[in-house]
C-alpha cells in the first residue's frame, strides 16, 4: 500500500514538473516522424526511437529528482517517515517505467511498427528500470547536476551504442549479453527474444541490487543526521 | 568590467568543481574526432553490412551542421544549469545589485561564453569537418548556432522554475536542433513548416546559398530571441 502511495505521488510530482507535458509533445514528435519516413524503415526507426528515448529518459531525469528532493528537504522527511528504501527505490522505478510505457506504446502503435506488443512492453519496461536504477545509483553518489550529468555519460555511451548498433546487425551474436542490445532485441522480437529477456533479468537483479543498497546507504545517513 | 570579469572568473570556478570545465574544454575536440574518423569508418561498416554503395557519406554536411552546434549548446547548457543553481539559491538577486549589474551578470554568463563557444566552434568544424567549407560560410553558421543557443539558454532558464523542470525545457529545447535535419530529409515545400526554426534556416544556408536564406535567417533568430528576452527581463527582475 505504502509503494502504491508513493507511486501516485511520484507521478504527481513528474505531472506537476512537466515530464507528462514533456512527453506528449515527444511523442507527438515522434509521430509525426515515423509518418513520414518510408514504410520499409519504421521497423528499425521505431526501436531506434523508443530505444533512445523513452526507455532510457530515467537514466537523464533521477539525477534532476533525487538532486531536487534532496535540496528540497523532501527526502529528509521521506527517511523518518514509515517507508523502506526498497519502497523508496521502486515507487520512482514504476513510476518512471509507467510513463516509458505509455509513450512507447504510443508511438508505437499510432505510428510505428510493433514486431510483437508482448515483446516491445517488456523491452520498454525493462530497459526503462534497468537505466532508472542507474540513474538512481548515480544521483545519490554526486552532488551537483553538472556532476550527475558527467557521470551518466559513459553509462550512455556504452549502454546505448551497441543497442542502436545492434538494429543494424552487425554486432557477434556474444553481444547479446550486453544490457542495450539484450533490450533492442526484444524490441524487434528477434530470434533471440528469450535469452534477451533472461539477460535483461540478470542486469535488472544487479541494477536493483546495487541502487537499492546505495538507497540504504544514504538513509542510514540521513536518520543519523537526523538523530 | 573589472566586476564582469570577477564574476566569469566565479563561474569558471563553478564549472571546474563540478569537472564541467574539463568536459567543456576536451569533449567539442573528442566529438571532433569521433565525427572525423568515426562516421566514416562507421560508413564503411554499414555500407558493407547492406551491401549499399552509401548510407551516412550523404550527410556528411548534416555531421558538419552538428559539429558547429554541439559546442554552443555544451556551453549553454552547463552555464544554464549553473544560472539555475545560482538562481535557486538568490545568488543573482544579491549579484545584480553590485557594481556588476543585471547586464554585466548576463555578459559574465551568456556573453563571455557564446565569444568562448564560437570560437572553439570555429576551430573544431576547421580541423574536423567531413565535408569542404568556405572562410564566410564557416564564420556565419559558427556565429548564428552560437546566437542560437544563447536564446535556448535564457528560453531555459526562463521556462524552469528549478533544475527539474529545467532538464525538462532543456529537452523540450532539443526540438529546435530539429530543424538541421529538415532540409536533408524533406523536399518540396512541406519543409517551410518548420520555417519557424532558425535551424532550418541555417542547414538550408549551408545547402543553398540564396538571399531568401540569409534573410529569414537573421529575420528568425532575431524574434526568436527577442521574444525569448521579455520573459527573460521579467525572471531578472524577481
Amino acid at each position: 500500500m505504502k509503494l502504491l502511495y508513493l507511486v501516485i505521488g511520484d507521478i504527481r510530482f513528474q505531472i506537476k514538473y512537466g515530464f507528462y507535458f514533456l512527453y506528449a509533445v515527444f511523442s507527438v514528435l515522434y509521430i509525426i516522424i515515423l509518418v513520414l519516413l518510408p514504410q520499409n524503415t519504421i521497423k528499425t526507426a521505431t526501436a531506434l526511437l523508443i530505444f533512445t528515448d523513452p526507455s532510457v529518459f530515467g537514466l537523464i531525469f533521477m539525477g534532476s529528482i533525487v538532486q531536487f528532493e534532496i535540496t528540497e528537504k523532501t527526502f529528509d522527511s521521506l527517511c523518518i517517515a514509515p517507508i523502506r528504501p526498497v519502497d523508496y527505490l521502486f515507487g520512482k522505478l514504476i513510476s518512471l517505467s509507467l510513463l516509458s510505457w505509455i509513450v512507447g506504446m504510443l508511438v508505437g502503435l499510432i505510428a510505428g511498427d510493433i514486431p510483437n506488443l508482448f515483446w516491445f512492453s517488456v523491452a520498454i519496461i525493462a530497459g526503462s528500470m534497468i537505466f532508472s536504477a542507474v540513474g538512481m545509483i548515480f544521483a545519490f553518489r554526486t552532488d551537483t547536476l553538472n556532476k550527475f550529468f558527467l557521470s551518466i555519460v559513459p553509462i550512455m555511451i556504452f549502454g546505448m551504442i551497441p543497442g542502436v548498433l545492434h538494429l543494424f546487425d552487425i554486432l557477434p551474436w556474444w553481444m547479446i549479453f550486453h544490457p542495450g542490445v539484450a533490450i533492442v532485441e526484444m524490441l524487434i522480437s528477434g530470434s533471440q527474444a528469450i535469452v534477451a529477456l533472461i539477460i535483461t533479468l540478470l542486469w535488472m537483479v544487479l541494477a536493483f541490487w546495487v541502487a537499492l543498497s546505495t538507497v540504504r546507504n544514504r538513509f542510514g545517513r540521513e536518520e543519523g543526521d537526523n538523530r | 568590467m573589472k566586476a564582469i570579469l570577477t564574476s566569469f572568473r566565479m563561474l569558471l570556478k563553478q564549472l571546474s568543481k563540478d569537472g564541467m570545465l574539463i568536459v567543456l574544454m576536451f569533449v567539442p575536440i573528442l566529438a571532433g574526432f569521433f565525427f572525423r574518423f568515426g562516421i566514416p569508418y562507421l560508413e564503411g561498416i554499414i555500407t558493407q553490412a547492406m551491401a549499399q554503395t552509401s548510407v551516412l557519406s550523404d550527410y556528411y554536411l548534416l555531421f558538419d551542421l552538428f559539429l558547429a552546434t554541439i559546442t554552443p549548446y555544451m556551453f549553454c547548457f552547463a552555464v544554464t544549469m549553473t544560472m539555475l543553481d545560482e538562481y535557486d539559491k538568490h545568488i543573482i538577486g544579491h549579484l545584480t545589485i553590485t557594481p556588476l549589474t543585471k547586464n554585466g551578470y548576463i555578459i559574465s554568463r551568456l556573453g563571455i561564453s557564446t565569444i568562448i563557444s564560437f570560437l572553439v566552434s570555429l576551430l573544431v568544424v576547421t580541423f574536423f569537418s567531413l565535408t569542404e567549407w568556405t572562410l564566410g560560410k564557416l564564420i556565419c553558421v559558427c556565429f548564428l548556432t552560437s546566437v542560437l543557443c544563447i536564446g535556448v539558454a535564457m528560453f531555459i532558464f526562463t521556462k524552469s522554475r528549478n533544475k527539474v523542470e529545467g532538464i525538462a525545457v532543456a529537452k523540450l529545447s532539443g526540438i529546435v536542433m530539429l530543424g538541421l535535419i529538415v532540409p536533408f530529409f524533406l523536399s518540396g515545400n512541406v519543409q517551410f513548416l518548420f520555417g519557424l526554426f532558425p535551424t532550418f534556416w541555417i542547414a538550408r544556408l549551408t545547402i543553398e546559398t540564396d538571399i531568401l536564406s540569409y534573410v529569414m535567417v537573421i529575420t528568425v533568430s532575431v524574434a526568436w530571441i527577442m521574444g525569448v528576452k521579455i520573459g527573460f527581463d521579467r525572471k531578472m527582475a524577481q
